[in-house]
């Protein structure tokens, strides 16, 4: 294994929504996709960037060891796109072996890279934002083909995973497209754990006001709910599972 | 919580039972300087005064009798007189008993008439000048009898038939049901209070209560439901007359209860009653009584949940005591190994032994920034180990200044309060002089802004050699005035709380250090704490700037915990500094206090998660922790719109109190405390 350097935005601790029990999550900085809602513009490269060693992160990290370890928790990597530093991504995991790993991804990266993923990450959040090519490229600027190809990777890994869906109003939530997205979750679903629905949040049209970014007119100006059919639709088409909210 | 509780619950809310009170025009006084009567008979007659003027009164369905009719309670001494008693002697507050917790077990154990009776026997037993004592005890446990048997005759009167039955049981015999042993507790609680004493704990009441619990439930005399029922009563019996209690603020009356710990043999002493207590809390969302939690590492995770579930309800409890860090140092500080195992927690946080006398815990304290500041418009140090050796000496002094200055210390008698502590009965004296220890507590204020002090003078003028001694000091001075740019710089330098332990450990161990091998005037010795009292906002709205860039007037942190307004990591990080020093040496008391955000508990397994960071924290060897979830924009709604809040609960420095009651500069402080919101 190559020893590299990963870019890292923050390492918070004590975090409860990522994931089982106490958890330190990983903010990897760098993403290649640009979509329309991004959440965390400031992971994008630039600005002053802190590079760790593998061994460094991780000492980090297990100052905290003992609650990670006793609460059933452990460690998640998000981003930014973990993906796309796949190697260090590996390294890291295997300095923190045997804390328990979760990965939050886009799931666009090489097949490469997500198979070295998948075979660190205990548990997978994998986001799947826009059924269809066309409107994928659109708004996130990148095709889906690559991430629909890794989430079947996914599914035959038999690793447990959780779907994520944000719903954008106006972009993604059509019923049409909303079928099509089940149609391709359920097929063959492998080792799937849940699937999130997460209503969209406008404090990234304020985010991006405050970096000087310019807004995009298609986004709301007001938070989201996810309506009820909506979850009715995914908790008909996914029977056992939570269809929770995140 | 049933129906009736429910009812009870809003009746005394709401204040109906106000309709009784009324206020006296006590000249107690003038008539004892008159006759010249001497201090034992004033404070007995002005007890017995009370509980005389006292009428029975009911609130409708209540089960347990006994509350407040009379507002205020009659001076002793005339202004004249205390001006000469000060000059005479040194007073602790109000110069009365106060900040401890009765033997109530043994009052309890035997029962009104028995109690009677061992004060009969020790009158006898002492001649001339020790009988006073004993002889004031027993005419004001006549007055309480006295005052129970009208309680009897007006409830009879009324046709409150278990309320008689209940007043028959406590007047002629020892509780032999909960529902007695709780009546009884009530009745001495209360007249506790109409003695004069304050901030009167309840100490360990599953402890106490729990032989009688475990009988019902075994006999079918009480279910399971019919016992959370009564002890929701019972603890609704705490907020009767609370209002009429002194403290610096309201709620600051020291109602509290230890739950949890070891028993005398160190093993578990968890039981059903410490659950219902818990229970019965998260319930009724009342701020008394206040709830601790003696924790271990051999503390069961189910438990620590059940903790957090109360934490969940919002009212800045319960707060967490370790007993692998207070048992060695009450053990350190000459306490017995039974005695250390029993503690409690006095009013707010100070560890005592209940039923063990009277030790003055909260005697006073030191602004350790104030410390700082002074030795550094003294030394002349040229490294950081020499700067801190006359920090050292500073502190020395002030140690023994106060000493010197409490040498006369003198409390007013309290003959009933004394008559529960077996010392103090047998010797025929004070509780205050008379109990089993005789040690002072003093606290440490502003412990993470003199911390962080220090870090800032060793990198700024000893390691980055930015500023000069006399520099740094004249900008601190004059309070930064134009050097916003040295201000800023001493603001980021590093901070405890976000992984820079190491002036707090060292501090910590001068601070213990400074009271090492002094006797107080009453035999005992010192001991030092992390607690501030009022003494944060007392210390800091008059005092300077300090090295780490606060500005002057500018809040010290409450308790032992990280300074305002910093950018914090997390509440793991901040867990990592402040048990990072030897605790045991500083023990008297004062909890680390971190404020989370309340959409914690929007996470899956929240409590699971939250009693994951409080077992963390007792691995780590912390003394004391005060876990609060609030949401600032509530509070800032608050302020403005305080008839939409009338019970929102907060913790303010080792109580809980009602938001909209407390003074702006409570209020302010609590919206700045750093609150940690959890991705």
């Amino acid at each position: 294994m190559k020893m590299c350097r990963g870019v890292i935005a923050e390492i918070r601790e004590f975090c409860l929504h990522d994931g089982p029990g106490v958890r330190t999550t990983v903010f990897f900085r760098g993403c290649p996709m640009r979509c329309l809602w991004c959440h965390n513009p400031e992971l994008r490269p630039g600005g002053t960037e802190k590079s760790y060693l593998p061994s460094e992160a991780a000492e980090i990290i297990r100052r905290d060891g003992e609650i990670l370890r006793s609460s059933g928790g452990g460690v998640t990597f998000s981003g930014g796109e973990v993906l796309a530093q796949a190697d260090f991504a590996e390294a890291l995991a295997l300095e923190l072996s045997p804390l328990h790993i979760a990965v939050e991804t886009s799931g666009y990266g090489s097949k490469e890279a997500y198979r070295k993923m998948l075979k660190f990450a205990g548990l997978i959040y994998q986001d799947f934002k826009i059924a269809d090519e066309k409107l994928h490229l659109r708004f996130t600027g990148c095709s889906s083909r690559i991430i629909l190809e890794n989430i079947r990777q996914l599914k035959l890994s038999g690793k447990p995973y959780i779907i994520r869906m944000p719903l954008i109003p106006g972009i993604n939530d059509t019923p049409e497209l909303l079928q099509k997205a089940i149609r391709f979750i359920q097929q063959e679903p492998g080792n799937l754990q849940d699937v999130q629905l997460l209503p969209y949040h406008a404090g990234a049209v304020s985010k991006m006001r405050r970096m000087g970014l310019p807004v995009p007119p298609e986004l709301p100006e007001n938070d989201g709910v996810v309506p009820e059919a909506i979850r009715q639709m995914f908790r008909e088409a996914f029977p056992g599972l939570p269809v929770s909210m995140a | 919580m049933t129906e009736r509780i429910e009812k009870l619950r809003a009746l005394i809310t709401s204040g109906w039972h106000h309709r009784f009170r009324r206020q006296i025009d006590w000249q107690l006084d003038r008539q004892f300087a008159a006759a010249d009567v001497s201090p034992v008979r004033r404070c007995a007659a002005a007890c017995i005064a009370v509980l005389d003027e006292e009428q029975p009164a009911f609130i409708p369905g209540a089960l347990f009798s006994f509350m407040r009719t009379v507002k205020n309670l009659p001076e002793v001494y005339t202004a004249g007189e205390w001006e000469s008693l000060r000059k005479k002697y040194t007073f602790s507050e109000k110069g009365v008993p106060f900040n401890f917790t009765a033997d109530y077990r043994s009052v309890i154990s035997a029962g009104l008439p028995a109690f009677r009776e061992k004060i009969v026997n020790t009158i006898c037993r002492h001649n001339g000048e020790t009988r006073e004592f004993p002889e004031a005890a027993l005419a004001e446990t006549d007055a309480v009898l006295n005052l129970l048997d009208r309680y009897i005759a007006a409830a009879e009167k009324e046709g409150l038939v278990r309320s008689v039955q209940l007043l028959k049981a406590v007047s002629s015999r020892a509780p032999e049901t909960f529902t007695e042993a709780l009546q009884l507790f009530r009745i001495l609680h209360y007249s506790l209070w109409c003695e004069g004493g304050y901030h009167l704990g309840a100490g360990r009441l599953d402890q106490l209560f729990y032989p009688y619990l475990k009988d019902d439930l075994a006999s079918g005399r009480l279910t399971c439901d019919e016992a959370l029922e009564v002890l929701e009563e019972f603890f609704l019996t705490f907020n009767i007359d609370s209002d009429l209690y002194c403290g610096v603020q309201q709620g600051d009356n020291g109602q509290s209860v230890m739950i949890g710990g070891c028993d005398a043999d160190g093993g578990d002493a968890w039981n059903i009653l410490s659950e219902m207590i818990l229970q019965a809390s998260c319930e009724l969302k009342l701020i008394d009584p206040k709830i601790n939690f003696r924790v271990s590492r051999s503390t069961p995770v189910g438990h620590l949940v059940q903790g957090c579930k109360l934490t969940r309800a919002g009212l800045g409890f319960p707060q967490y005591s370790n007993d692998d860090v207070v048992i060695p140092a009450l053990l350190k500080w000459g306490y017995s190994l039974h005695d250390a195992r029993n503690y409690s927690c006095a009013a707010c946080w100070e560890f005592i032994i209940p039923g063990a006398g009277h030790e003055l815990v909260n005697l006073d304290a030191v602004s350790l920034p104030e410390a700082v500041l002074e030795t550094m418009r003294r030394t002349r140090a040229q490294d950081f180990d020499g700067f801190c050796g006359d920090l050292q000496s500073v502190l020395r002094e002030k140690a023994l200044n106060l000493l010197k200055y409490y040498r006369n210390i003198h409390s007013l008698p309290a003959p009933l309060a004394s008559a529960f502590c077996p010392e103090a009965l047998e010797n025929g004296g004070n509780i205050t002089e008379n109990g089993r220890y005789h040690n002072w507590g003093i606290h440490g204020t502003g412990f993470a802004v003199a911390a962080d002090s220090l870090t800032a003078i060793r990198m700024a003028v000893f390691e980055m050699k930015k500023f000069t001694m006399a520099g740094l000091l004249a900008a601190v001075e004059e309070n930064f005035a134009g050097r916003q740019t040295d201000k800023e710089f001493l603001r980021q330098l590093p901070k405890a709380g976000s992984g820079h332990p190491q002036e707090l450990i060292k501090l910590a161990g001068m601070w213990e250090k400074s009271w090492e091998g002094l006797t107080n005037s009453q035999g005992g010795i010192v001991r030092p704490g992390t607690g501030s009292a009022m003494y944060y906002i007392w210390h800091s709205q008059d005092f300077s700037a300090t090295a780490d860039g606060r500005s002057a007037g500018d809040a010290f942190p409450a308790n032992f915990s990280p300074s305002l307004d910093l950018p914090l990591s997390g509440p793991l990080s901040i867990i990592r500094d402040f048990t990072a020093p030897d605790l045991a040496g500083v023990c008297n008391g004062g909890p680390l206090t971190i404020e989370l955000h309340e959409s914690v508990f929007s996470a899956k397994d929240a409590e699971m998660k939250l009693a994951a960071l409080i077992a963390e924290f007792i691995r780590r060897k912390g003394h004391q922790l005060q876990l609060n979830t609030i949401n600032r924009d509530t509070l800032l709604d608050a302020q403005k719109h305080p008839e939409k809040y009338p019970n929102l609960i907060v913790r303010v420095w080792g109580w809980s109190g009602r938001f909209v009651e407390l003074d702006t500069v409570y209020q302010e402080h609590i919206i700045r405390r750093s609150q940690l919101s959890l991705p």
